[in-house]
């Protein structure tokens, strides 16, 4: 970049100002009115679509959380069914060794379960992880400024770890230029 | 853009008045502020004087002829000379004519400390007090309230997007 084209993008504001420039106040006026308003329904979207984005995710936590929660259940009550089963059906006339045997299972089982269960935990956990990574960048974007650098060459990441990601990536290009 | 040397100087040194006292802040600042001599021939024609003199003090000289916004908007930009280091020990001397304050000078540094200026004399959250909680939409008006040029304010608004002729 040249010297004379440093400052290119900007009108500078001097005091003597051009010639060309409109000065009529009245329609100044209107388009600056017009502007301001502009920018109060915009922050007002921002406003609006801030609250309506925390209000989805904390309702998409609680049900993610609830349904994980059920689903746990679910499977417990669905493994120790059978347990209950086969304890109610025992012949009566089986040896005390092996009644001892069943009651010692019982505690080990609940890890068992809690093993199986854990699939269906990673899966509720990702359809959570993906729906909060959504809203967090409507979140996000309605912090976003709106004059603030177009010519980021940075992709928008949401979350603090990529953010973090993009200062060392930005950190290290500065080091290599 | 704003630029991160004002609103550091702003935030530091501006007691949220208005018109935004640059005599203040430049002495605050550490520079001196002195009135150009009429009596130095080789003072005629100039508008500002940016120079770091031979104590190693920093010194700005505006012309007191002129009318108060543009000495007050020469003041700020030779200030923007030195806040930018554009003035050093190796370019100890600034001159400013009227050209220079013009949105067509060609050198950079001139229209940096253009940039400097009007965003030290019309502070961007003064700006938005302005328009947004006191309503108050007319150049001519605001230009009066920062003491200012009216050229300058219609410049200010253009580049801070609210005046989109």
């Amino acid at each position: 970049m040249s010297d004379e084209n440093k400052n290119e993008g900007y009108d500078i504001a001097g005091d003597v100002g051009g010639s060309n420039i409109n000065l009529s106040n009245e329609q100044n006026s209107k388009v600056i009115r017009f502007n301001v308003l502009e920018e109060q329904v915009y922050l007002g979207f921002k406003i609006v679509g801030f609250c309506v984005a925390i209000s989805i995710a904390t309702c998409f936590l609680i049900k993610g959380l609830d349904i994980s929660r059920d689903a746990i259940m679910h499977i417990v009550h669905h493994q120790a069914a059978p347990t209950k089963q086969i304890a109610g059906t025992q012949p009566v006339n089986k040896s005390e060794k092996e009644n001892s045997e069943v009651k010692k299972e019982e505690p080990g089982s609940m890890s068992n379960k809690i093993l199986y269960s854990g699939s269906i935990i990673t899966l509720v956990a990702f359809i959570l992880g993906t729906g909060l990574t959504l809203l967090l960048t409507i979140v996000k974007f309605s912090f976003h400024s709106r004059q603030q650098n177009e010519d980021n060459p940075n992709v928008a990441l949401a979350g603090p770890a990529s953010e973090l990601f993009m200062a060392l990536a930005s950190y290290i290009k500065s080091k290599i230029k | 853009m704003e630029l991160p040397a004002v609103k550091n100087i702003l935030d530091a040194n501006w007691d949220w008045r208005l018109p935004v006292n640059v005599e203040n802040i430049a002495s605050k600042l550490g520079v001196k502020v002195s009135i150009l001599s009429p009596w130095i021939r080789e003072n005629d024609g100039l508008s500002g004087l940016a120079e770091i003199d031979s104590n190693g003090n920093r010194v700005i000289y505006f012309n007191n002829s002129e009318s108060k916004n543009r000495q007050r908007f020469t003041m700020a930009h030779e200030l923007g000379h030195h806040a930018l280091n554009h003035v050093n020990p190796q370019n100890p001397c600034f001159r400013d004519d009227s050209n220079t304050f013009n949105s067509n000078s060609s050198v950079w540094q001139e229209r940096e400390a253009n940039n400097f200026a009007a965003q030290l004399l019309m502070p961007l959250d003064a700006i938005k007090t302005m328009l947004f909680v006191k309503r108050i939409t007319n150049i001519k008006q605001l230009a009066e309230m920062f003491q200012v040029s009216e050229a300058a304010m219609y410049y200010r608004l253009k580049n801070l997007g609210y005046l989109t002729l």
